[in-house]
């Protein structure tokens, strides 16, 4: 397996555990995941978009227009079964991609 | 800019006008929510609403992630059609065989061009967004044809290392002739509409 493609993309991960927490705009995902890290993660706010629709053609996620209360519409995001199912899956391939790379990474040298 | 014309900029190569109003409409909730929350940290109007533009990003790159977001099919039918039109081109002395590489080579060039022309030319609603989208489509196109011109050609040559019977013209300059002429022209026709789209005054020069 190529080393570039050990780790499920961060992005997506990440916006699918925003969309765990329950439906949402653009918007909110970007603020959701910026709170959440203490400002230390953010998702560029140009390519989140493109992302979003990548993964309602995908059928991760499903869009929504809402009137949200007020005259302006909002596109809201929630999780499929199947996002769900690949959210479960990416995060524990996450994990054990990352335990395995901290082991090569901070492990002794080559040795003789 | 007015987010009007900063969500136009960002959309210009959506080809379907239902998908563009979307895109549009999505975005100027995320400006407008990002305005707002600038206006209550004291922006004034102006500065918060350049502001939300510059944080969603630079509206041309942005146009550049759309295109490729979604054109992801249609650049895999232009890199298709560049395939299939270099396996044409390579090919062609067996298939036109004693008509004549000349003919043949006018021939296509023909119609690849009427076709750009009526594409690019009639359908004006669309030709804003099409130099744009042709550029990117273009570029997929030519890079696959001239790799596969240039596969294909030394397949034939490493394949039919001899001169079959009634194409004498195959091998040698007459071969290497007719690929370039027939490269270089298509080449030619896409680098003019390129250029064309680029000079052409279809949107303001802060906007290409």
């Amino acid at each position: 397996m190529l080393a570039d493609t050990l780790v499920p993309s961060l992005p997506v991960l990440l916006i699918l555990r925003a969309l765990e927490e329950g439906p949402a705009h653009g918007y909110k995902i970007a603020r959701w995941l910026e709170e959440r890290s203490g400002h230390q993660l953010s998702l560029k706010e140009g390519t989140l978009y493109p992302t979003l629709h990548l993964l309602e053609r995908q059928g991760l996620i499903q869009g929504r227009w809402t009137d949200n209360g007020s005259k302006r519409k909002v596109k809201v995001y929630e999780l499929t079964a199947s996002g769900r199912s690949q959210l479960d899956t990416d995060r524990t391939r996450w994990l054990e991609r990352i335990a395995v790379a901290q082991k090569v990474l901070w492990q002794g040298g080559m040795g003789t | 800019m007015k987010h009007a014309d900063y969500l136009k900029t960002v959309t210009r190569a959506i080809w379907r006008l239902s998908y563009a109003k979307k895109i549009q409409e999505e975005l100027l909730a995320h400006l407008i929510y990002s305005e707002e929350e600038l206006a209550g940290d004291g922006w004034t109007a102006e500065d918060a609403e350049n502001e939300a533009q510059r944080r969603l990003g630079d509206p041309r790159m942005l146009s550049r992630v759309w295109t490729r977001s979604y054109y992801s099919g249609l650049l895999g039918r232009e890199s298709l059609a560049g395939l299939v039109v270099g396996v044409l081109v390579a090919s062609e002395p067996v298939w036109m065989g004693a008509l004549g590489y000349f003919s043949a080579d006018a021939l296509i060039v023909l119609v690849i061009g009427l076709v750009g022309v009526a594409f690019y030319g009639i359908f004006r609603h669309w030709r804003a967004k099409a130099w744009t989208a042709g550029r990117t489509s273009g570029q997929a196109f030519l890079g696959m044809f001239w790799v596969t011109l240039i596969t294909v050609s030394l397949l034939v040559a490493l394949l039919h290392p001899s001169v079959p019977r009634g194409f004498a013209d195959w091998y040698g300059w007459g071969y290497i002739h007719h690929a370039l002429w027939f490269a270089g022209g298509l080449t030619g026709i896409t680098g003019a509409v390129w250029l064309f789209g680029d000079r052409w005054h279809f949107w303001s020069e802060a906007a290409r």
